[in-house]
């Protein structure tokens, strides 16, 4: 039986919840980066508003997945399991992974300031490739996001260390959080305190990058 | 050495030099008081009409048409939130 990832039953409602509010704040980060591209017309706002608004489709998927598909295997436990999933839901999984690598790619595409699209057709290409022939998805998820994730800490280290600035500093921890948090569900496949660990950690992440938002909204209002 | 200006900063530069001249201003004046090079701002500008955050006028002057540009009420909404983008631009890491 090839499992995607085990959930303890008692935590199962909590991590739909959980992942409802992360696509909430992806969503309400995708929505202000689309607002500041209306108004200055830069693209990177609006490729950014992408990257966000894909990963916040991800979280519903797989929301949506867990409320359908996931089952009760016994001893308090649920499981993902690709054997036994249908052709339907296994799409909705599938077009999840590739959402939410998807976003990580086309973020370190906008943040690396790379200005070559036939760049990122190539990167979507390679990850549909990857995500289809891979015999084992969950460590294939885990590696590509892993990448994506560690290219973004790196970005976001050096911009902290060129501005000093906190708030630079605050993005670049959620995404470290983000980072150990992919590396506490890759251990879910096998033991179910790696997924409730790694849905901690992305509250976590997610409400410093929720945090951010608010105080760039409210601060922002203010004229320089 | 001084630090280099970011497009968003060059873009504020060249709209609120026209809205401090009442909304207009000639070419030479965007020249000099942007600190760019010809090339650079007829670069700028060209992306900015586009946009839509100025618009080229033609005031006639004498016998010939001079060209001077104004700026838009979409130019006018990006000064008001400019600190809005380049917090969030520098927050997120996007500068």
């Amino acid at each position: 039986m090839v499992s995607f990832y085990l959930v303890p039953s008692w935590f199962f409602g909590f991590g739909i919840i959980l992942e409802i509010l992360f696509a909430l704040i992806a969503f309400a980060v995708a929505v202000t980066a689309f607002r500041i591209y209306k108004i200055s017309c830069q693209n990177e706002f609006r490729l950014f508003g992408f990257s966000f608004a894909s990963i916040s489709a991800s979280y519903i998927l797989i929301a949506l997945i867990n409320l359908l598909v996931v089952s009760e295997i016994g001893g308090g436990m649920q499981e993902l399991s690709l054997s036994k999933i249908t052709t339907l839901s296994l799409f909705g999984l599938y077009l999840h992974i590739f959402l939410f690598v998807s976003g990580l790619m086309v973020l370190c595409y906008t943040t690396l300031k790379l200005k070559n699209s036939k760049i990122l057709i190539l990167l979507i290409f390679m990850e549909l490739f990857l995500i289809l022939l891979s015999g084992n998805k969950a460590f294939a998820f885990f590696l590509m996001t892993a990448l994506f994730l560690s290219f973004l800490i790196a970005h976001y280290a050096s911009e902290y260390a060129s501005r000093k600035n906190l708030r630079t500093f605050s993005i670049l921890l959620s995404f470290v959080i983000l980072l150990v948090a992919r590396g506490a569900l890759i251990l879910s496949t096998r033991n179910y305190t790696g997924y409730v660990v790694s849905h901690l950690l992305e509250l976590l992440a997610y409400s410093i990058i929720l945090a951010n938002l608010i105080f760039l909204l409210k601060h922002g209002k203010k004229k320089k | 050495m001084a630090k280099k200006r970011s497009k968003l900063e060059i873009v504020h530069t060249i709209l609120e030099n026209i809205r401090a001249r009442n909304g207009k201003i000639k070419p030479t004046h965007i020249l000099y008081k942007s600190n760019l090079s010809y090339q650079m701002m007829e670069t700028y500008l060209e992306e900015l009409k586009q946009k839509g955050l100025i618009a080229e006028l033609s005031v006639k002057r004498g016998k010939t048409n001079a060209k001077t540009y104004a700026i838009t009420d979409k130019g006018l909404d990006y000064l008001d939130k400019y600190r809005l983008i380049t917090e969030f631009a520098e927050t997120f890491g996007l500068e």
